[in-house]
């Protein structure tokens, strides 16, 4: 009889000392529930943020043959920059698309359009124009952006090498759908006519764009 | 209680005091090296004070050969476990400083350590009062080095010491005592080499954790104990074989069962986890101190609103219900809330966050967990 009561104390202190065993673990690692701060309530715009983002690829149009695109940009998150093309003459103009898209549960407000800089220039070749020439030619390049159903409804004013007022306080035309509505991008830079003409063809760098959007108008 | 068992009595509890000074204050005993000649000198008292007795006990190659068998089938059970969880490398100590600094001093400080207790539990004899006093040494003895840099204002590193080096202690003397007792002090110088030495000899180990390490380290010396008592209950000739058989064998059942049940849910390693609710955000679906299973086998992708998940967020796994799913290209988004927070959770979940779905409640038993991190 008392080696029976030995053993089921025994066992029993080997089950005790089991569950203190994993109890203390379970207390002590990092496996245990918190609440977030029961009175901070979430504006829908939180969750809103993440799933209204450029989609796809941006494309280029040249106006004509001796206008090259050297690169569209990537138009990714809310931002669009990396805009590069050679323009040659007054006149010439490339005009640039992007598309956003509402992939949240809620409709959007476009609030503002910004560009993170003035648009830049620089000669195409080695043996082109000086580069007094460079500035002043770049001087006759500006830029719009419109946002909107067809890419015409806001419009910045002209951005150029010296200006870059973006668009703020959008209150009309400005509402993307929820779940998959769409927003066009459209950038137009454009040399200016008349303008002073330049020795050679001429790279312009276009500021990124980023769009600010709301869940409210 | 005889003449000589005070003698020995008072004999230990100096032992005891000066391993605990080196323990919390002096920490002289800082290597094997230092541990041996320590146990040295203890031995070359006691032989003065009490003199030694000859090891007469038969099935010592007996135990010797269990053991092997035991360590063998507990490896490839151990290493098999380990293709689930992984491998780690462990720290090897080959060298020839490995070797004289570290493998060799061990042996000798297991084989002078095991011959003592052995020469202590002979003079004992029946004296428990002896018995647990030599057993309260040796385990303040093999964690003496770990006492000297634990800090004792930290919860979690006195849990770590008690779980990783207090309890395992107690387990391996309490099962190296009963193995002295029964066949002598041999075999206790193989199983206790091989427990202390196998990290610094082999290469790669599975990759257990804390917790399951601690369960191994606890529950090993067991094993042995159930095999040695085992074996001396089939040479027993007073008790009725069968029934002791059946009543051991429900005893070890049980008690494997309940280890492995409860390894499976509170490791993580497995398809469903057990975690503990500490808060009461999702009140009144799931309180807090309920425990609840986490169903990891899940594809982000399917999740549907409304479901509760579980996802890692600073460190944290958190359990709350999913309100919103978005997508965006290919990746998706999820949106969680409290049942009893006023708002949605202030940030976006991403697939790799989830843990899995929780289904299943266990209300209340989570309790002592909560209790214990509250401290």
């Amino acid at each position: 009889m008392e080696k029976s009561n030995s053993k089921i104390v025994a066992v029993a202190a080997l089950v005790v000392a089991v569950i203190a065993l994993s109890v203390g673990f379970a207390a002590l690692s990092a496996t245990l529930n918190i609440s977030n701060d029961a009175n901070v309530t979430v504006h829908p715009a939180n969750t809103f943020e993440a799933n209204i983002n450029y989609f796809g690829n941006a494309t280029c149009t040249p106006s004509s043959e001796h206008v090259t695109v050297e690169s569209a940009g990537t138009a990714s998150g809310k931002n669009w920059s990396g805009i590069v093309v050679k323009l040659q003459e007054p006149g010439d103009y490339v005009t640039c698309e992007a598309t956003v898209k509402n992939q949240s549960t809620f409709d959007g407000f476009l609030k503002s359009i910004t560009a993170d800089s003035d648009i830049g220039c620089a000669v195409a070749s080695t043996d082109g124009a000086s580069s007094e020439k460079v500035t002043e030619v770049c001087g006759d390049m500006e830029m719009t952006v419109g946002v909107g159903t067809n890419g015409t409804e806001n419009v910045t004013p002209k951005i150029t090498n010296s200006a870059h007022v973006g668009l703020s306080g959008i209150t009309t035309n400005n509402s993307i759908a929820k779940e998959n509505g769409t927003h066009k991008v459209k950038v137009t830079v454009t040399y200016k006519t008349p303008g002073i003409l330049a020795d050679d063809d001429i790279q312009v760098t276009l500021p990124g764009i980023e769009l600010s959007y709301n869940t409210e108008n | 209680m005889k003449k000589s068992q005070i003698k020995l009595t008072i004999f230990s509890i100096l032992l005891i005091i000066m391993i605990c000074l080196n323990s919390l204050i002096i920490s002289i005993l800082s290597s094997f090296w230092k541990l041996s000649i320590f146990l040295l000198i203890s031995l070359m008292v006691f032989k003065l004070l009490f003199g030694f007795e000859k090891d007469n006990h038969r099935y010592i190659k007996d135990i010797i050969f269990n053991i092997i068998i035991i360590y063998l089938t507990s490896f490839i059970i151990y290493y098999l476990f380990g293709l689930i969880i992984g491998f780690i490398r462990t720290e090897m100590h080959y060298s020839l400083y490995g070797l004289f600094n570290f493998i060799l001093p061990y042996i000798i400080m297991i084989i002078l350590k095991e011959f003592l207790r052995y020469q202590i539990l002979v003079k004992a004899d029946k004296s428990k009062l002896l018995v647990l006093v030599s057993i309260i040494f040796f385990t303040i003895f093999d964690i003496t080095n770990n006492m000297n840099i634990a800090s004792f204002t930290d919860k979690y590193t006195i849990f770590m010491l008690f779980a990783l080096h207090l309890l395992p202690a107690i387990s391996n003397n309490i099962a190296a005592t009963y193995i002295t007792k029964k066949v002598g002090y041999k075999p206790n110088i193989l199983w206790l080499s091989v427990a202390g030495l196998y990290y610094s000899l082999l290469p790669i180990v599975p990759n257990t954790g804390a917790y399951v390490g601690a369960m191994i380290k606890f529950l090993f010396p067991v094993i042995i104990v159930y095999n040695v008592y085992t074996f001396f209950q089939k040479k027993s000739k007073n008790i009725p074989l069968r029934d002791n058989k059946k009543e051991r064998s429900l005893s070890a059942i049980f008690l494997a069962l309940f280890v492995a049940i409860l390894v499976y849910f509170t490791s993580g390693y497995f398809r469903f986890q057990a975690i503990a609710i500490a808060t009461g955000s999702m009140t009144p679906n799931i309180l807090k101190g309920d425990v609840v299973l986490i169903d990891k086998k899940i594809e982000p992708k399917k999740l549907k609103v409304g479901q509760v998940i579980a996802y890692k967020y600073d460190s944290r796994i958190i359990v709350h219900r999913l309100v919103d799913i978005a997508k965006v290209g290919s990746e998706y988004y999820f949106y969680t809330k409290g049942d009893a927070n006023n708002g949605v959770d202030k940030y976006a979940i991403y697939e790799d966050m989830i843990v899995g779905v929780v289904n299943i409640k266990i209300p209340y038993i989570g309790n002592p967990t909560v209790w214990l991190n509250e401290l």
